[in-house]
């Protein structure tokens, strides 16, 4: 079968989009400006970008909620849906650590997963968190400054430098790797046109999804 | 340009009321938690100053017991003048407790360099 | 648990005084004290807090980049110590001396403690925020070697001298009268400014220079006490030599360790000279001969063993001791105006006011307060006159706006006074560090952005 189903809509694909350029324009403007010992002037341009681009972000996190919010109600549904073959995934790490690096983590079958598996939803709940609360953070000791007391402002700028910095490395570490995992996920979420995947694809990643969630169209084949 | 033969269902259908209750229920609670914290800590920010404010008013009020509520009713302030035979701006007064400033501009001028 | 923080110090370094230098250096007479405060280059991490609260804008650097202080520019006033979120502001610190001069027995060591240390110095020792401690915070004085004269009795004496200046201020621009009396007023037209405040001062004289007649000529209450300590108090009171008796300011503020440098506060030893009281090849020694901030006399009572909170709470005041109300609210936003309107309000109408609060011109957390005072003059019969006020509660959110509301309108107010510091002097740069507090007042929006 050489079906397609389609499982990024364009505001999907958007947001997301631009929220990977922007958090990783973000990062590396913040980290060499925080950890490399470069001129004041460099320095200050970089924080200069940095609170510009921090802008892009803020209203593409906002434009998410205000112009898909059907979009983002499906996508929290999902997180915030646990069953037991959820918690089971963790019981093997979805077969991640034998597959990967032989260790014998758990048992051999992974329990059938929905539209999103484990360890996407515990992942994606984390990510969803700190990227609000690093633009929350962010405008608040940027803009506000003068008026934050000053133990509250001490914690907010350690939560901001290295949680940013923890969350890319968990990003970078595993979000991006096991994305690559899937190539028709991958070029549904980032390629020109339709997000779509193969049906294959979602029946090897997400059978309960396509079982519950997953319609045929009236589209006719062009 | 190839359409897809399946897709998603509705969003309401997929959540339900439940599903649409807890969305916007965490979300709700999301703006709100932080809403809340934000203006709370940014109305309390200056308890402090308020409250050390209000320790120098209330020993206004010690003193205004005890009949000492305005400056000229001071009795050791008013033995400064007797004793030195001087009254307030005049005199010894003033050479001892008025003073000058200094354009600093002007300090040029003023140390007498041309 | 005490929410205070140690804020570190320096030792006065070589040359502190521009004394191996020429007349002046930039904006700096030789002898006035520079680079009274400094950020640590190694604990700065470029926040850019302390340059958004700048009053006079001194401080370079850019979001991201390590910041640094411009001394020429710098009025001392500690508002970037205090708001530093990383404790990298440090403070030029003289405690050492003071330390010496306490073990000195021929030496008369005095104290002269500001209205807005009571309020705050128990704080260093766990008390809660402006617990009021007078009576055990001057027995812990008496304790650590101190002889007490509250400043709150000096600022009596100020409100003497700056509300009688006021009054012929009054006298000959809305009155009419002429003669010798009134003669100096003539010099100095409405708007009338507070001069208490050093920061303001020295904010006055770099940035708004046109401005300097209108200030009132009265030294601020601490710069009264030394003059009048070495004079009076020498004499008639504690019976002691002059030249014996060493003045220590103990302040809410750091911009008073400049004031107190700059070379023209040496009047008692200009008079004791002129009278002939001491000999006069004497070297010239200054008015108050060292300034301590809040949080280190607290460091003199920690390193003496000495706990504030448990001295006892009673106290007989002596002569040195007594102050009003009047002189007490010196140290919040509005209280020099307040004390001073008491006063002014007694003079020209012949009668106190019924109620000496003027709850009005209090600025407590609002940057500007405007305010009338309808005031009966005694020699129009009664007719109301109405004073009209302004209160500048913190120099970097209300002096711009008020400034230029008086250079469009010469006659809106009559009264002006300016505090650097947002909420007073409770609220300075020498008072303890508290993690829990900030200080951008009202209103909170719009902040000006910078980057």
């Amino acid at each position: 079968m050489a079906e397609r189903i389609l499982r990024f809509h364009t505001a999907d694909k958007v947001f997301h989009g631009v929220n990977a350029i922007t958090w990783f324009a973000l990062l590396f403007t913040g980290a060499v400006a925080y950890f490399c010992d470069l001129s004041d002037e460099t320095i200050n341009n970089l924080m200069i970008w940095h609170v510009g681009i921090a802008v892009v972000y803020t209203f593409n996190l906002l434009g998410f909620l205000v112009f898909a919010p059907h979009r983002f109600a499906a996508l929290l549904n999902a997180l915030l849906t646990w069953d037991m073959d959820t918690i089971k995934w963790f019981r093997n790490f979805g077969g991640y650590p034998r597959r990967f690096f032989g260790i014998p983590f758990g048992p051999v079958e992974v329990p059938p997963q929905g539209r999103y598996n484990g360890g996407q939803k515990m992942s994606y709940l984390i990510f969803i968190f700190m990227m609000y609360a690093l633009a929350v953070t962010g405008w608040l000791l940027f803009y506000f400054a003068p008026a934050i007391p000053k133990n509250a402002f001490w914690w907010m700028y350690m939560f901001h430098v290295w949680g940013s910095i923890i969350c890319s490395l968990m990003v970078v570490g595993a979000h991006i790797p096991l994305a690559l995992l899937s190539w028709e996920h991958f070029k549904g979420i980032w390629g020109l046109g339709e997000g779509t995947i193969s049906y294959e694809a979602a029946e090897h990643h997400s059978p309960k999804w396509l079982a519950k969630d997953v319609i045929q169209t009236n589209l006719e084949k062009r | 340009m190839r359409k897809y033969e399946y897709t998603e269902r509705q969003t309401m259908a997929m959540l339900g009321r439940r599903g649409f209750l807890k969305v916007t229920g965490v979300t709700a609670l999301a703006i709100g938690i932080t809403g809340y914290a934000v203006v709370d800590l940014l109305q309390r920010r200056t308890d402090v100053i308020k409250a050390r404010q209000r320790g120098l008013y209330k020993d206004d009020k010690l003193c205004q017991e005890q009949n000492l509520t305005n400056s000229h009713q001071n009795p050791s302030v008013m033995r400064f003048y007797a004793d030195m035979h001087t009254e307030p701006v005049e005199g010894l007064a003033h050479d001892l407790l008025h003073t000058s400033y200094y354009p600093r501009s002007q300090l040029a001028i003023l140390r007498g360099e041309h | 648990m005490s929410k205070t923080i140690l804020v570190n110090t320096f030792a006065p370094p070589p040359n502190a005084h521009g004394e191996n230098g020429p007349e002046y250096v930039g904006n700096l007479r030789k002898g006035e004290l520079r680079g009274i405060i400094k950020i640590n280059e190694s604990n700065c991490v470029g926040c850019d807090t302390c340059r958004k609260v700048c009053p006079v804008h001194a401080i370079s650097g850019g979001l991201g980049v390590i910041h640094s202080i411009r001394e020429d520019a710098c009025v001392a006033c500690g508002q970037c110590l205090v708001a530093c979120p990383f404790n990298a502001i440090e403070q030029m610190s003289f405690v050492d001396e003071v330390m010496k001069k306490l073990d000195d027995p021929n030496t008369l060591v005095v104290s002269h403690p500001s209205p807005a240390v009571r309020v705050s110095v128990g704080e260093e020792f766990g008390a809660k925020a402006g617990e009021l401690i007078t009576e055990q915070f001057v027995n812990a004085l008496e304790k650590a070697g101190f002889v007490c004269y509250d400043v709150n009795q000096t600022a009596d004496q100020t409100i003497i001298e700056e509300g009688m200046e006021f009054v012929k201020k009054i006298q000959y621009w809305v009155l009419g009268h002429r003669g010798p009396e009134v003669a100096e007023a003539a010099e100095h037209p409405f708007p009338h400014f507070t001069s208490c405040c050093p920061a303001w001062v020295k904010n006055c004289e770099t940035y708004h220079a046109g401005l300097l007649p209108h200030l009132s000529t009265a030294k601020s209450p601490v710069q009264m006490g030394g003059p009048i300590a070495k004079t009076w108090a020498a004499k008639y009171v504690w019976n002691k030599d002059p030249r014996d008796i060493y003045m220590v300011a103990t302040t809410p503020c750091t911009a008073k360790i400049f004031e107190a440098s700059r070379p023209e506060m040496n009047d008692a030893w200009k008079h004791l000279v002129k009278t002939g009281a001491i000999p006069a090849d004497t070297p010239s020694f200054p008015d108050i001969d060292a300034v301590v901030t809040a949080r280190e006399i607290a460091e003199i009572f920690r390193r003496k063993g000495i706990n504030p909170l448990e001295m006892p709470k009673t106290r007989e005041r002596g002569t040195m001791e007594i102050y009003t109300g009047a002189g007490t609210i010196f140290g919040n936003s509005g209280g020099v105006m307040e004390a001073a309107l008491r006063t002014a309000y007694f003079v020209l109408s012949g009668e106190e006011l019924k109620d000496p609060d003027i709850k009005i011109v209090r600025g407590h957390t609002d940057a500007i307060v405007e305010a009338t005072i309808p005031v009966p003059i005694k020699e129009l019969g009664g007719k109301i006159f109405e004073v009209r006020v302004c209160v500048v509660n913190g120099a970097l959110q209300g002096l711009d706006t008020v400034l230029r509301r008086i250079e469009e309108d010469k006659n809106r107010y009559h009264f002006i006074e300016v505090m650097n510091c947002p909420g007073g002097c409770v609220n300075g740069g020498g008072q303890p560090v508290r993690t829990d507090s900030a200080a951008w007042l009202n209103p909170t929006l719009p902040i000006p952005m910078q980057i």
